[in-house]
């Protein structure tokens, strides 16, 4: 399939997709899809010439049909056996649509869960609905503004902390034909409150599955939150995702994103601070074997004073594999007093596997502490020795010097069985 | 049966030879003490019979309990017995010295033909060997040296050795930089170690650590060559004498 023929194809999906709206077409979030399929149609699929594409190629978006896909068939077996187990609620979505069956039936205080399409039609719901993820700047945002469906819409009451961390589920199946399917989250803090969530992807079929996920977070005063990626699908995966984190005064945002395997991870991560004294942390850690891609594209914009940053992502490269870190940290005039601390550390395992890496800061406060480094090397032959002169063989050195490293940003991770089962998985892959 | 017999050997590093023919030979039980002025090939006789990769040997033999030393990887070395307790100990962020030990532990007792020691044993096994350089045990959760101070640095050196009962192990100036109390703590670890089965090269610039360790013998290196041996009294000659009436006598 051809670029163009790529395109066409999504603006007849579009066609097919509002016909299906009928009675919305009034509706202020279906002027936006029309204004967000405008917006793809005119930026086009971005090619190696675009800066924050620079190193990712999406060839993949020609080499496949990806059906735009609504709904799948998925039972609970196998979610049972594919999707890691968490002490949390979980939130199913299969293609684009929720599954009531497949998920936790959440009764918490002070927590409204729903499924966005539902609550769309509310103007509180509307007002917000794409308001910081602005789709202009990104034509895979675009098009999930576009083309979405459903979507977790988790809204904590003021003053509530929520005890589970919520789990959103998001499976794409792909077992009659290679599929492409949309998920939309929205998430509402209230003032001085909690709530924690991890998304994890699944695919379920040997056809290729294009995923596209966007999740807009809205952090009120002094709320906390937490939004943690768990990235361990297959090799016929391709995932595109967008969060976007809106937060006020003394808010605090805490994000994580761990890839250890996909065939193709673009995870955009933007936080804009709206107020005095918030803080964010962004933590990463990517591992890209065979010829995978995982790229992680960050943004922090300090427009408000006294606010903190860190940064801290680590990424290990085998045989063919490709990472992409670019984070670029903005500090507006009016932002002094601002901490940024950004760091980027990579192993380099094989000749054949490429990192590349790039700090962007544009900093007009000059009031501010800013700092990032980026390294990327071999294992570190001291340590090698070290421990093989202690009797430990070249291999299982290797495993124990990788996985203590990779640990760093596993134990940033505040809930206790997912970097469990971070660590877990991790060793596995790291283990030679 | 000597434990480590070295003959003749010469090794360089980045195209400079430093062991212009090395003769040593220790039998098990016996303390040797190295000492010598700095650039003599100290560190670099450590680093060779520990196998580091920088230093290429041209020529020698050097026999370790019967076994050709240069037929083994570093690792082989350790399984069969040879500790090198480093002069700079790296700092492993993210490995615990608990983890790190278990492994190294396990993968020696495997090729000694042994089943790897159970949590409980090995617990109970870190907890007595770190009293012997009186680390506490919140230690072992730490990660290996990482923001250790020189001295426990050092400790953790002779820990390592305790947990894995070498036969023959060499300290590589394992006093410079201690003050007395961790000499003294160093050197007690050292002194509970010693049997009559294994021995120790304790190479040093300080005569002081041989007033807690007491060697059998002490041999003088020089300009890549051991130039003169004798006794513990030879020790305290050099630290009134210094060593320039030793190069005279070469020279």
């Amino acid at each position: 399939m051809s670029k163009t023929e790529f395109i066409n194809k999504i603006a007849s999906e579009f066609e097919t997709l509002s016909s299906h709206l009928n009675g919305q077409k009034d509706s202020d979030s279906y002027g936006k899809r029309k204004e967000a399929i405008a917006a793809f149609n005119e930026a086009g699929l971005p090619t190696l010439k675009h800066e924050h594409w620079k190193y990712t190629k999406l060839s993949f978006l020609h080499q496949f049909d990806f059906d735009f896909a609504i709904g799948g068939n998925v039972s609970k077996e196998e979610v049972e056996a594919k999707v890691p187990k968490f002490d949390a609620y979980k939130l199913v979505f299969v293609n684009g649509i929720y599954n009531a069956s497949l998920s936790d039936d959440v009764k918490v205080k002070g927590l409204t869960i729903d499924n966005l399409s539902k609550v769309l039609a509310k103007k509180e719901v509307a007002a917000l609905y794409s308001q910081v993820a602005d789709y202009k700047k990104n034509p895979f945002l675009a098009l999930n503004t576009a083309m979405s469906f459903e979507g977790a819409y988790v809204k904590v009451h003021k003053n509530t902390v929520i005890d589970k961390p919520l789990h959103v589920v998001i499976i794409n199946e792909s077992k009659e034909k290679s599929s492409k399917s949309y998920f939309r989250n929205m998430i509402e803090v209230g003032e001085n409150a909690s709530v924690k969530i991890i998304e994890t992807n699944h695919t379920f079929g040997d056809n290729a599955a294009l995923t596209n996920v966007v999740s807009e977070i809205f952090l009120a005063q002094n709320a906390k939150s937490e939004y943690h990626k768990l990235q361990i699908d297959v090799d016929n995966s391709y995932y595109l995702g967008t969060v976007q984190a809106y937060q006020e005064r003394d808010s605090h945002f805490k994000s994580s994103s761990i890839s250890l395997s996909g065939k193709f991870v673009r995870n955009n991560l933007d936080s804009v601070l709206n107020g005095k004294g918030c803080l964010t942390d962004f933590d990463g850690f990517y591992y890209a074997e065979k010829d995978n891609l995982v790229d992680n594209h960050t943004f922090i914009d300090h427009a408000n004073p006294h606010c903190d940053s860190n940064e801290f992502y680590k990424g290990i490269m085998n045989d063919k594999g490709t990472a992409v870190f670019n984070g670029k940290i903005l500090v507006r005039p009016d932002a002094q007093q601002t901490n940024a601390y950004q760091s980027n550390k990579n192993i380099l395992l094989s000749d054949d596997a490429t990192i590349n890496t790039k700090p962007e800061l544009e900093i007009y406060a000059d009031d501010v502490k800013c700092s990032h480094g980026a390294t990327c090397g071999y294992l570190d032959e001291e340590s090698l020795f070290y421990l093989k002169a202690r009797g430990i063989g070249e291999k299982e050195a290797k495993t124990l010097l990788l996985n203590a490293f990779a640990g760093e940003v596993f134990e940033r991770i505040g809930i206790e069985d997912l970097r469990n089962y971070a660590i877990e998985l991790a060793f596995s892959r790291l283990h030679f | 049966m000597s434990l480590l017999k070295i003959e003749n050997l010469k090794a360089k590093i980045e195209g400079n030879e430093i062991l212009h023919g090395l003769n040593l030979e220790i039998k098990p039980g016996e303390i040797h003490a190295i000492m010598g002025p700095n650039g003599s090939g100290k560190s670099t006789l450590a680093s060779v019979l520990a196998g580091k990769e920088e230093y290429e040997v041209t020529d020698g033999k050097v026999t370790f309990d019967g076994k050709d030393l240069f037929e083994m990887s570093p690792e082989e070395r350790a399984r069969e017995g040879m500790f090198l307790a480093f002069q700079y100990p790296v700092e492993i962020p993210g490995v615990s010295n608990a983890n790190f030990m278990k492994t190294a532990v396990n993968e020696i007792r495997k090729h000694r033909g042994q089943d790897a020691l159970d949590a409980m044993d090995f617990l109970q096994l870190m907890k007595e060997k770190a009293k012997y350089v009186e680390l506490d045990s919140q230690f072992l959760t730490r990660s290996v040296n990482h923001g250790f101070s020189g001295g426990e640095k050092k400790r953790n050196e002779i820990f390592q050795m305790a947990m894995l009962d070498p036969k023959l192990a060499v300290l590589d100036e394992t006093d410079s930089g201690l003050d007395i109390d961790a000499l003294r703590i160093v050197a007690s670890g050292v002194n509970k170690l010693k049997n009559k089965n294994n021995s120790f090269v304790v190479i040093t610039h300080y005569q002081r650590l041989l007033d807690y360790i007491v060697p059998d013998y002490v041999h003088v290196l020089y300009n890549g060559r051991i130039v003169k041996s004798g006794t513990k009294e030879l020790a305290l000659e050099l630290e009134e004498k210094g060593y320039d009436w030793i190069k005279e006598l070469v020279d």
